[in-house]
């Protein structure tokens, strides 16, 4: 009862005129930044959080956590509607989201993708307020046994994007974890694969990797396709059909779950929360041959799933002070900055802060799906605008984006040379998803298994001394083994020779 | 059951690729004494990848088998189809593309995006040359004006603009 009054109270605070001024501007912010790749939230707000200094405190943290979850939502935008995703989280909102759009149905893609980043945004805040004082303790069980079991499993699922050969998304899976042991380690600070460059040695930046592989090699796929635009011909309806959001409902609902739970995690950012999310949606489907080719289920789960990894990172923040992602890293930084510690404390002894800044979620989710619900016909437009327009900008917009981020020239020289090797993974029908999972959560594999070698003198065994590893270990092959078994079913394959026809 | 689009080269040079990184990752030295050194994540991912490769050859192998059983006469290398006469087509692009970046880091970002505009405009969208270059400066303008002028994103110095 006390948590429901002080909730009111934090409410009645984010509602007022000046909070709700700041957390649109916040969430208009966040949309752009995620709308130009390469600009992620972190960056975002990064860059913002100096121009927060001179507000107070309730008003800053309102505004920079607009900005993240408004970000979030801004990268699906380009994700649907160029194959160009802003930021990490809405890299596997490209197969379907993009999909669509080729089908003339980017607007109802844009339509359920603020509709369930908004249901999730309010589930995901709910659960929050609900369950944080029971859900925290379980994120200190992880520790290094736990997070590599657990990351292994991320990885299986998203091997599991492949389309018709597993193989190939091992490949992809392998060649992210690869890619991202580039530059110096970071225990001992020696230089692996760096063949004497300086610039290899500070490691491969994951923009320009994720810029080229998707923005670059579909200006050279499209460039074959002697296509004029992304969609030739009418428009089809710019909002979802009454089918259609039914089908949502469920997965916004199971996505919503997934992407709070693994928020929760420290080190699994939304990303693999929204790949997971996608992956239990394929499997639940009974059209599973749909996903890729358009289905709606498959731009409403991940989509509620990032925005729900949100809420749930935020409660080993509030409650522990540990930041589960570089994104809430930054907003640790926030709160840092003007004298609030998050942590076992702070309702005791700022409620005036973090009650409002709970509440002004449900604000700041509700302004979100006021401002990009309306200009969804204006989005969805820009899938008719000719190819010869659509590619200089998505090329001047890929350069900024990548540049930017470090005023590094090396950068944009990743970006090209990922550009064709993106062309030349599609072209062999090498899934790239796999491989932008792999590059996020690699450092963090890494680290984890290098731990728990340490801890176990070397061997692998020490693996079995963790009941909850183990669990995850069998999970991870158990669902390896369920993706060969259904591989090899003859009514898979031949749907998915269908597929390749 | 189909097999996909240039097995055996891919799976060959996953090989290769694989036991490369594994054999350089195998190099680096445990200067620091720790149980697991620099070099055994990286190793271990190279093996995966040549591993990776194999399956992908084998894979190739089955399917390619199953197809002769099926449809004797039948071509197992499914090639992903590519527009008549645009074969050159990405070899060329990705030059300019190249030549874009080249040019917005060392001269300029708005003459760089002129010329793609431009370009694009001629060769894509098949404009008139007065409308390819209209389309070019307007591109150009609008670039230089939103990233430059009101966004102030830090952009390579422009040594004409």
């Amino acid at each position: 009862m006390d948590t429901l009054l002080a909730l009111v109270d934090g409410l009645s605070v984010a509602i007022s005129p000046i909070h709700v001024v700041y957390a649109f501007v916040g969430a208009l912010i966040g949309t752009l930044i995620g709308v130009l790749p390469g600009l992620g939230p972190t960056a975002g707000m990064a860059l913002l959080i100096p121009l927060s200094v001179s507000l107070d405190p309730v008003s800053a943290v309102i505004m920079i956590a607009a900005i993240y979850y408004g970000a979030m939502y801004g990268g699906s935008t380009t994700a649907i509607l160029m194959n160009v995703p802003g930021e990490t989280s809405s890299v596997v909102t490209v197969l379907d989201g993009y999909a669509m759009a080729r089908k003339g149905r980017g607007g109802s893609a844009l339509a359920i993708a603020a509709i369930g980043s908004f249901a999730a945004g309010l589930i995901s805040l709910v659960l929050l307020v609900l369950l944080a004082p029971l859900l925290a303790p379980l994120a200190l069980r992880f520790g290094p046994l736990e997070m590599c079991a657990l990351l292994i499993l991320a990885l299986v699922a998203a091997v599991n994007l492949a389309g018709r050969s597993l193989p190939r998304g091992l490949l992809s899976c392998l060649l992210g974890l690869l890619i991202a042991t580039v530059g110096s380690d970071p225990e001992t600070a020696q230089g692996r694969f760096t063949f004497g460059s300086f610039d290899l040695l500070a490691g491969i930046n994951f923009i320009p990797v994720v810029v080229g592989l998707f923005a670059i090699s579909e200006v050279l796929i499209v460039s074959t396709s002697g296509a004029k635009s992304i969609f030739e011909g009418k428009l089809d309806r710019l909002y979802p059909s009454r089918s259609e959001m039914r089908r949502s409902v469920a997965p916004i609902g199971r996505g919503s779950v997934i992407g709070f739970v693994m928020g929760l995690v420290p080190g699994l950012s939304p990303a693999a929360a929204s790949f997971t999310a996608y992956d239990v949606e394929r499997r639940l489907s009974k059209t599973p041959e749909r996903f890729g080719k358009g289905a709606i289920e498959g731009v409403a789960s991940p989509e509620a799933a990032n925005n729900s990894a949100v809420g749930g990172g935020l409660v080993p923040l509030l409650t522990l002070g540990i930041p589960t992602s570089p994104t809430i890293a930054v907003l640790l930084g926030a709160f840092l900055i003007h004298g609030i510690t998050p942590g076992p404390l702070i309702f005791d002894e700022h409620p005036e802060v973090a009650w409002p800044f709970i509440a002004s979620m449900f604000v700041g989710n509700v302004i979100l799906v006021l401002l990009n619900l309306p200009l969804v016909g204006l989005w969805a437009r820009i899938v008719s605008v000719p190819y010869a327009v659509i590619l200089p900008v998505i090329m001047v917009v890929s350069f900024i984006g990548v540049y930017s981020v470090n005023n590094r020239a090396f950068d944009v020289v990743v970006m090209l040379v990922f550009g064709v090797l993106g062309y030349v993974m599609r072209r062999l029908q090498v899934p790239l998803a796999p491989m932008i999972l792999a590059m996020v959560v690699a450092p963090m594999l890494e680290a984890s298994f290098r731990q728990s070698m340490a801890l176990g003198g070397g061997g692998v065994a020490i693996f079995a001394t963790s009941p909850l590893a183990i669990g995850l270990l069998v999970a991870a092959l158990v669902l390896l083994a369920a993706s060969l078994r259904a591989r090899r079913a003859p009514q898979h394959q031949a749907l998915l020779d269908v597929e390749d026809d | 059951m189909k097999s996909l689009a240039r097995s055996v080269p891919l799976g060959a040079v996953t090989i290769v690729l694989g036991i490369a990184a594994a054999v350089l990752a195998s190099r680096f030295p445990n200067n620091h004494g720790t149980a697991v050194g620099p070099g055994a994540f990286p190793m271990l991912v190279g093996i995966g990848i040549a591993l990776s490769g194999a399956f992908i050859l084998i894979e190739d192998q089955v399917s390619r088998r199953k197809t002769a059983r099926a449809e004797p006469d039948a071509d197992a290398d499914a090639e992903v189809p590519e527009a008549p006469g645009r074969a050159g087509f990405p070899i060329g692009l990705s030059a300019g593309i190249v030549a874009f970046c080249v040019v917005s880091l060392t001269i300029s970002l708005t003459l760089s995006a002129a010329f793609a505009f431009t370009a694009c405009g001629r060769l894509l969208g098949r404009f008139r040359w007065l409308w390819s270059i209209v389309s070019g400066l307007v591109g150009a303008a609008v670039v230089h004006l939103v990233f430059r002028v009101l966004l102030t994103v830090p952009l390579p110095a422009d040594r004409i603009f």
